[in-house]
């Protein structure tokens, strides 16, 4: 749930990851880690394991003053997307404001994408928290291997479903900006909605998103805003893997 | 004080390493698992997550500032102490700065120690040094641990819960067995001695007397049918577990559909033919009831058609709409089925009878009992059985102008 401390003007939100296992949720981190300028972003708390499997949570603090003086600090977590750590990823879902829902493109994984859909639906029941209230966005990784869901394939579920749909190689970072920034525009709405930012805070959308894009390093990323709040591309792989 | 033991005035620290909100809801959640109330407090015994109501806070305060001999005796980080009628958990945590203590009231006698040390383990070390220290190997073997126990009791429950469906299903499959064997048997013998008296071994019988022996067998087989359609409806279970599932031409099950249905065909001088596409390949499916479903279908379409008519079967694997719901936005919209249809030229059916010809025992005018017989149930099979199977049954079909009858099928494909 929102923290936010009017005395302090400071936000606080907390944004999942979420996702079935090996999909991209702590690459999306990473390739995030490495667009923010440091100075906006704190230390990507991540173990490494041999096999690159998450076994607890990730973490990226982002810390982001605006320009009306209002203290921005939004926390990125990733879960486990093994079935065995369900305890874990019910957990750090405790409070979320937003979710980013990583799936994999690869046809064979469309029923392991499902699962953990709807083991997502049930953890945040449980959690007291009614799914749709939850803002979420979808994005459909590994865009660069075969046998994938094609472009038209995703189109066609863009004009199905009432969540922004992004497609994304996170390996190359492709896709994983725009996925964020369409969270966070579709999360103030909701957000705001529920707790007046704008009222208390004088804290408007733009406001909002534009100070969280001057923390983009644009020598790394050099996208526009308008570009990350567009229409959501289908991204090209530099390269296909076989 | 000796309650310094367990808390610091360091501890003020902790709260730049981790919101007060942010505490108290990964505590709530912790709570949640431990099934006990978890406070982590200050100096002044205030707990840092928020305690049901003030008593419960005062109750705390009491604790920590009169503690009971229990709690000042001895160096252990973790014991605990019995107050009233309330057990204690106490804790005290290392962090760079100081202690802190946790406070975890126990109801009841029993409680699970391991569960205990795995929340002191979690806590210390999201507390130790902020976020950065709490990926230890300590934490990680302590969440595994929690899953994996997690896991074995459920696994513990599935399996008894498991045990004692086995044993249901097996009682209801020996009833089934006795029902039918019961119902079955006076019927043998009522069709037996019939097709024995119709053959003349009690001696010659007149024309009249084979009508009426004619008319034992008739209805004595419809009986026969009847109970064999209505244990069968009662004996599919909502699962695919009770479907024999196996790798079948579908050839094969056109072929025994078409056998099932040959003498009523030849009856009436109609023609039964068979139009297979090239893509066909062997399917997963309970052969026994799809061709069960499929003569069902046959034997309607010859019924209802006029002698010297023709009734064509025609099968293909197509890409059709997916056959069930859409649950997540990962279920493809479209799937490859198994079509096999079932055309006739015979009277057809009205349009608002077609959601009802599935119902058991329904016949679309009570006259065509008379004139075509049946009992209302093949087509309720059928259904049955193809949706146990994933699919669906389509009908086209219009007064005078035939009927066409498309089981669907969504059945992995092997090459």
């Amino acid at each position: 749930m929102v923290q936010f401390n009017i005395a302090k003007r400071e936000i606080v939100l907390k944004i999942v990851y979420y996702g079935p296992a090996l999909s991209g949720k702590t690459t999306n981190l990473l390739s995030l880690h490495k667009f923010m300028k440091k100075d906006g972003c704190g230390e990507l708390m991540t173990l490494d394991t041999q096999n690159d499997r998450t076994l607890f949570f990730d973490l990226l603090p982002l810390n982001i003053k605006t320009t009306g003086g209002t203290q921005l600090k939004i926390k990125l977590y990733t879960v486990p997307g093994q079935v065995i750590h369900n305890s874990t990823r019910k957990l750090v879902l405790v409070g979320v404001d937003a979710i980013a829902f990583i799936a994999d493109s690869q046809l064979h994984l469309a029923e392991a994408n499902g699962e953990s859909w709807k083991n997502m639906i049930q953890n945040l029941k449980e959690n007291n928290l009614a799914p749709d209230d939850v803002p979420v966005v979808l994005q459909f990784n590994k865009r660069d291997l075969a046998n994938i869901r094609t472009d038209d394939q995703i189109i066609a579920l863009r004009s199905r479903q009432k969540e922004p749909i992004y497609t994304a190689v996170a390996t190359e970072g492709l896709g994983v900006l725009e996925t964020f920034f369409g969270l966070l525009n579709i999360a103030f709405d909701r957000l705001n909605e529920k707790h007046q930012f704008t009222q208390k805070f004088g804290l408007t959308k733009e406001e909002f998103l534009m100070n969280v894009y001057q923390n983009v390093d644009k020598k790394v990323v050099p996208l526009s805003m308008a570009q990350l709040l567009g229409a959501p591309p289908i991204v090209k792989p530099t390269r296909k893997t076989v | 004080m000796m309650q310094t033991q367990y808390i610091s005035e360091s501890v003020p620290n902790l709260r730049e390493l981790i919101s007060p909100r942010e505490l108290s809801s990964l505590l709530s959640a912790f709570t949640k698992f431990l099934s006990a109330p978890v406070w982590v407090v200050d100096i002044h015994g205030n707990p840092f997550a928020s305690a049901e109501d003030a008593e419960s806070q005062e109750f705390r305060k009491t604790l920590l500032f009169d503690p009971p001999e229990e709690i000042t005796s001895g160096n252990e980080r973790m014991k605990t102490i019995t107050v009233g009628n309330e057990h204690i958990f106490l804790a005290s945590l290392d962090v760079p700065e100081g202690t802190a203590g946790i406070l975890a009231s126990i109801p009841g006698l029993n409680f699970d120690a391991q569960k205990l040390e795995t929340l002191k383990w979690l806590i210390e070390s999201l507390l130790r040094a902020g976020w950065k220290n709490a990926m230890t190997n300590e934490m990680h073997t302590a969440a595994m641990n929690v899953s994996h126990r997690e896991l074995e009791e459920q696994n513990r429950r599935l399996n008894e819960m498991l045990r004692r469906l086995r044993t249901l299903d097996e009682a209801k499959t020996t009833f089934m067995q006795t029902i039918s064997h019961e119902l079955k048997t006076p019927l043998t013998s009522i069709i037996g001695y019939a097709e024995l008296l119709g053959e003349g071994i009690a001696g010659e019988v007149n024309a009249e007397q084979k009508e009426y022996i004619n008319t034992i067998l008739e209805k004595g087989q419809t009986l026969l049918d009847m109970i064999t359609n209505v244990l069968d409806i009662t004996r599919l279970g909502t699962g695919k577990e009770d479907l024999e599932l196996n790798f079948h031409t579908v050839e094969e099950i056109v072929t025994q559909a078409i056998e099932a249905t040959a003498a009523q065909a030849m009856g009436k001088n109609i023609e039964v033919f068979y139009q297979p596409s090239d893509n066909l390949k062997p399917v997963l499916m309970d052969s026994v009831r799809i061709s069960r479903a499929l003569a069902a279908l046959l034997s309607n379409a010859v019924k209802f058609s006029p002698e010297n008519s023709k009734v064509a079967v025609k099968a293909s694997i197509q890409n059709h709409e997916r056959l069930s719901e859409l649950k997540t936005p990962f279920d493809l919209p479209e799937e490859e089925v198994l079509a096999i249809s079932v055309e006739d030229q015979g009277i057809g059916i009205p349009t608002d009878e077609l959601d009802k010809i599935f119902e058991s025992f329904y016949q679309v005018d009570n006259s065509s009992t008379r004139e075509f017989g049946g009992t209302g149930l093949g087509l309720t099979l059928a259904k049955n059985f193809v949706e146990a199977h994933g699919g669906k049954i389509e009908v086209i079909s219009a007064p005078g102008r035939g009927s066409r009858f498309t089981i669907l099928l969504p059945i992995e494909i092997r090459d």
